[in-house]
């Protein structure tokens, strides 16, 4: 399922020397089923400030592509009559599954995120007996959620998000009352609404706002008010002691990861595995022990003698990831792979200014024009010369932009000791001259 | 642009009539380029494609980010890079938005020789319009800056409008509002020019001694300009022209020739009724029908 035509999806095709393959040896049978993107219907984005906006569809899709809901829904319907026809080991999750919507084969995405914020399944009573929420009722958030099988939610998180006021994302009220980038009626922001987390900490340890004209939360001598949500408990009074940041166990900030890093707790310098440079703080110690490396990767790491220049991969301010290289505008401002190399590393290698070249890892090889630029300049790296090569990232095989090689082709499968996020800006290549591939 | 009309007109090429400039009253606008704030995003060239419809075609990697490589009939506007070093080896990668400048004194509408193909508006704004236009490609000669481009499909000639048809109607130019470190402006060019003025005192108390504004007075200013950070040599940045004029062939053609061949058709003419009146009508003899005959080609002679 995508709007887009992905590499992944063609893997099994013969595209050439991007991607040679027989696909008559290719064993996995594959399904494309083109989808809308977000502008071709409803349903919320959530950005980095944790705010969920609803978005409201602005144009029909593309010839056959369907929503990912009435995609689902269609398998999902399929599947419940096969277990329904054949049963199954453990038919009951499927056979039983609450699928109450209006439309049963392709739900509203408005009774989708009801889901989500969570309902009462029953009638919930407080301490005295009394009703608070009817059997149905939607919660006003997590606070209301019970473990006892009487609520339901498909998110603690988003909980709070579509009440029985509404749907709260499709806020769309940008009063900021202080001028202070708060508009708490804009949209809404898990959880609970709350725009700024840990809030405690923008007031003094007696409750007054370290910035009196920019107060968002204060002790009023009963409650914490203000023009935000309370990170902290509401009643806590200011004497109790109670830190604002309340996640941690001491509820104080952390200068240092303490216990929670694999390989901590002090930063600490390690050169990337493929390097051409000994760690000249501990040389026993070249590369961080901790970090993800699976036996078959390991062999696959180069050295300096056939691979003696370093590479990173970056991209291009005309392009975002691997997606607009399908959209035509981008791929006429960014058409061609390329690679950029310093002016000296191109005089000494003879590779000419818009030349072809073939860059080579231990992993694989790439085949593209050059840049030659006076942007990367050698560096010294303990004592000698090194030089470094850029890899922008965007190009592959399928898309509007002219076909190219993946830039992982080169890279090597690292993952960070903390986060495993991939290590592909530092590693090391062989760069050739060659000439133009044959059309 | 067709929605605007000839009593926007302040110029009009090819024309001796003045225009009734009933719209004079309009303020000068202004398009101001800093160059210091620019990251080569390319969302400009982004924009006028998109507001514009204009789709050049998916090119090459040719040894430069200058995508596509030239301005063109669908490339109204171009960002040109050039990675320049100073006398001390300091690095600059110097990033231009080129396109139509829009001359106070335009040298396209001065060498068009079709009435009414190029205009200028009382905002100051130059505009081709295209159902007039022949293609003969004297504007291409005309501009000191070497924008217009002729279409190999239609022969006419292109550029940017400076979004005449945005302008219009109190927008700004799509690369305007397009662009996401406000380095393209766009105002009165009274305002402009203060602004740059801000821009300039910034850029010199940050060390660049001959940051300016760039609006050449060879062709009287522009309604595009650029703030500079070394305003002392524009044509590093990929080419400027360190001081644009309208080219001294376009003056002698349309000042000095124009008049003489105009006299020499005159003459000809008065030459012609003379022969009439003194010698009579020219008629055609027998004599000249046989040696017309003689020069015809055997097959088609009539049979």
């Amino acid at each position: 399922m995508d709007p887009l035509d992905t590499e992944t999806a063609r893997f099994w095709e013969d595209f050439g020397p991007q991607n040679p393959s027989d696909p008559t040896s290719v064993q996995t049978e594959v399904f494309q089923l083109p989808t809308t993107c977000f502008a071709e219907e409803n349903g919320s984005l959530v950005n980095s400030a944790r705010w969920l906006q609803w978005h409201w569809k602005a144009a029909d899709p593309p010839g056959e592509a369907q929503s990912d809901i009435w995609i689902m829904s269609q398998i999902f319907h399929r599947i419940r009559e096969m277990y329904r026809k054949d049963g199954g080991a453990f038919p009951d999750p499927i056979l039983d599954l609450t699928w109450d919507y209006t439309n049963l084969v392709d739900p509203d995405p408005e009774e989708l995120a009801k889901d989500m914020n969570g309902r009462a399944l029953a009638d919930i009573k407080d301490a005295s007996g009394a009703v608070t929420l009817r059997a149905g009722q939607l919660l006003d958030g997590f606070a209301q959620l019970r473990n006892d099988g009487t609520t339901a939610s498909g998110c603690w998180i988003f909980s709070g998000s579509y009440t029985e006021k509404g749907n709260q994302m499709a806020r769309r009220d940008a009063t900021d009352p202080r001028e202070q980038r708060i508009a708490p009626n804009w949209a809404w922001a898990w959880p609970a609404n709350r725009r700024i987390l840990y809030n405690r900490a923008g007031a003094d340890p007696a409750g007054r706002a370290w910035n009196p004209d920019k107060p968002i939360i204060e002790w009023n001598g009963s409650r914490w008010v203000g023009i935000d949500v309370p990170d902290y408990a509401p009643g806590a009074k200011p004497s109790d002691g109670v830190g604002p940041f309340i996640m941690n166990d001491e509820g104080l900030g952390r200068l240092f990861a303490r216990d929670q890093m694999a390989e901590g707790p002090f930063p600490e310098h390690y050169e990337p595995f493929e390097s051409p440079a000994v760690n000249v703080l501990h040389p026993k110690v070249q590369s961080n022990p901790a970090a993800r490396v699976f036996a078959d990767d390991r062999a696959a790491f180069g050295a300096a003698p056939d691979f003696p220049y370093v590479a990173t991969t970056y991209r291009l301010t005309e392009h975002f990831h691997f997606w607009t290289k399908h959209a035509l505008i981008n791929a006429i401002l960014q058409p061609e792979e390329f690679i950029e190399i310093g002016e000296v590393l191109a005089m000494e290698k003879g590779i000419a200014q818009g030349g072809w070249v073939r860059l080579a890892s231990k992993r694989g090889v790439i085949i593209c024009k050059a840049y030659v630029t006076k942007r990367i300049r050698p560096l010294t790296v303990d004592g000698k010369p090194t030089h470094v090569i850029g890899v922008p990232l965007h190009w592959g095989f399928t898309g509007q932009a002219r076909k190219g090689y993946g830039a992982n082709t080169l890279t090597p499968s690292v993952g960070d000791a903390n986060t495993q996020t991939p290590e592909f800006k530092a590693f090391l290549v062989s760069v050739e001259p060659t000439s133009p591939p044959v059309a | 642009m067709a929605d605007l009309q000839s009593q926007d007109y302040i110029r009009r090429s090819a024309t001796t009539m003045t225009p009734p400039s009933a719209r004079a009253h309009e303020q000068e606008v202004a398009k101001l380029i800093d160059v210091s704030r620019c990251i080569g995003c390319k969302a400009c060239q982004s924009a006028c494609m998109e507001w514009n419809d204009l789709r050049p075609e998916i090119g090459h990697f040719e040894g430069s980010y200058d995508n596509p490589m030239d301005l063109g009939p669908h490339v109204w506007t171009l960002m040109r890079f050039n990675e320049w070093e100073d006398e001390k080896g300091n690095l600059e990668w110097l990033i231009r938005k080129d396109g139509c400048m829009h001359c106070e004194d335009p040298g396209c509408l001065k060498a068009c020789p079709s009435p009414g193909a190029i205009v200028q508006y009382a905002n100051g704004i130059v505009d081709f319009i295209s159902e007039n236009c022949i293609g003969c490609g004297y504007c291409v000669k005309g501009c000191p800056f070497d924008i217009p481009r002729i279409s190999p499909v239609d022969h006419k000639s292109y550029k940017c409008t400076l979004c005449s048809d945005r302008v219009e109607v109190g927008l700004e130019p799509a690369c305007v509002k397009a662009c996401p470190t406000g380095a393209i402006m766009f105002g009165s060019k009274s305002d402009m020019t203060e602004w740059a003025g801000e821009r300039i005192v910034d850029l010199k108390e940050r060390g660049f001694a001959n940051a300016g504004l760039y609006d050449p007075p060879g062709v009287s200013g522009t309604h595009v300009m650029y703030v500079l950070h070394h305003a002392d040599r524009p044509s590093i940045y990929a080419g400027l022209p360190d001081n644009p004029r309208i080219s001294a062939f376009i003056g002698v053609w349309k000042g000095l020739l124009k008049p003489l061949a105009l006299a020499g058709i005159a003459a000809t003419a008065v030459a012609g009724f003379l022969h009439w009146v003194v010698a009579g009508p020219n008629e055609v003899q027998p004599e000249d029908e046989a040696a017309a005959r003689k020069l015809l080609h055997p097959a088609d002679k009539p049979r």
